[in-house]
């Protein structure tokens, strides 16, 4: 008689052979007291295995907490992380505000007023040619090279 | 019907479309489940709720991606179980401290019978010296109810090294419960 194999005698005890082979292995376990030993050495197994209890109940709302935490870390994402189309978006005002900041200070620093000679004492002809102080160097040179190019 | 509750795919599609109660209603659904299986894994109430709280994490960043091909509970049990390897992987680096040790004994020992607890501690003992896979085998199988293929699933492992996984620790179970053999838990 060939015995039934093992791992249908588990299943027979964990109750989860489809109806046909528990009828099968039934009827075999009764007529052969070696399987009939062997299902009764599992059964016993199976029921002290079921002394190891264990009670999530007292640590339940930490997975309550897990949720709450991913909440919080889904707040904390930014944006362009949760939304991809964002993050093209974003780059492309990124390097608009980069382009314009530049044309800017570019801007900026081509129509700065020329240095004024702060801090030094204007000449005594300044005045008499109609000149002031806020004048920049570079318009008194330009001036003053007409008139030197015709001395010489 | 209109009253019947969602299934954990339409949670799953829910918090994939950012309904973030969705995760609350399926951690409220698994959270014991959860907790039960990662502290039979590693076997510290700590280490399990940390892995309770990553696996509803990985929920969340995974639901947009979720395809409901096998079982949610399936699913939900194969993160658990890659979560409690590499607990277990940091564990080995540092090990549990007395402390939590002790409060987790007592806990156990709380409203329980002596004998029932002696009982308990063995039946812990010998699943804890069993190998590795065949650990992992004992309790997706005794405690979770999982079929073969499931815990194939889970492991990633085939279909009949689980089988004969199985086979070898029950065996082995039941040459270490031997002396408990007269008890009727």
């Amino acid at each position: 008689m060939e015995h039934a194999r093992e791992i249908d005698l588990i299943e027979w005890v964990a109750g989860r052979l489809g109806s046909e082979q528990e009828k099968v292995v039934g009827t075999h376990v009764q007529d052969c007291p070696v399987c009939r030993a062997k299902l009764h050495d599992i059964r016993k197994t199976w029921d002290l295995l079921g002394a190891w209890q264990v009670q999530p109940a007292g640590h339940a709302d930490v997975a309550a907490h897990g949720a709450s935490s991913a909440v919080q870390e889904e707040r904390r994402i930014p944006l362009v992380v949760r939304f991809p189309g964002v993050r093209m978006a974003a780059r492309i005002a990124a390097a608009l505000a980069v382009s314009v900041l530049i044309g800017y200070a570019g801007g900026r620093w081509s129509v700065r007023p020329m240095p004024t000679g702060a801090g030094m004492e204007p000449p005594p002809y300044f005045s008499v040619l109609g000149f002031e102080l806020g004048d920049s160097f570079s318009s008194l040179v330009l001036q003053d090279e007409p008139a030197s190019s015709q001395e010489s | 019907m209109e009253n019947e509750l969602p299934s954990d795919s339409e949670l799953m599609a829910r918090l994939g479309r950012g309904d973030l109660a969705a995760l609350g209603i399926l951690a409220q659904r698994h959270q014991n489940r959860v907790l039960s299986l990662s502290y039979r894994l590693l076997g510290d109430w700590h280490r399990a709720e940390d892995v309770c709280q990553e696996t509803f994490l990985r929920l969340r960043q995974a639901a947009a991606r979720y395809e409901p091909k096998a079982k949610f509970t399936t699913w939900l049990y194969r993160i658990v179980h890659n979560l409690s390897l590499d607990q277990q992987r940091k564990a080995a680096n540092d090990p549990v401290s007395l402390e939590a040790l002790q409060a987790d004994t007592e806990e156990t020992a709380r409203d329980s019978s002596v004998e029932r607890h002696e009982l308990a501690e063995a039946v812990q003992r010998a699943v804890g010296e069993l190998s590795e896979r065949q650990r992992r085998v004992i309790i997706l199988h005794r405690y979770e109810g999982l079929s073969h293929e499931e815990i194939g699933e889970v492991t990633g492992w085939s279909k009949s090294a689980v089988e004969s996984l199985l086979v070898r620790a029950y065996e082995n179970l039941r040459e270490k419960l031997a002396s408990y053999q007269d008890f009727s838990p």
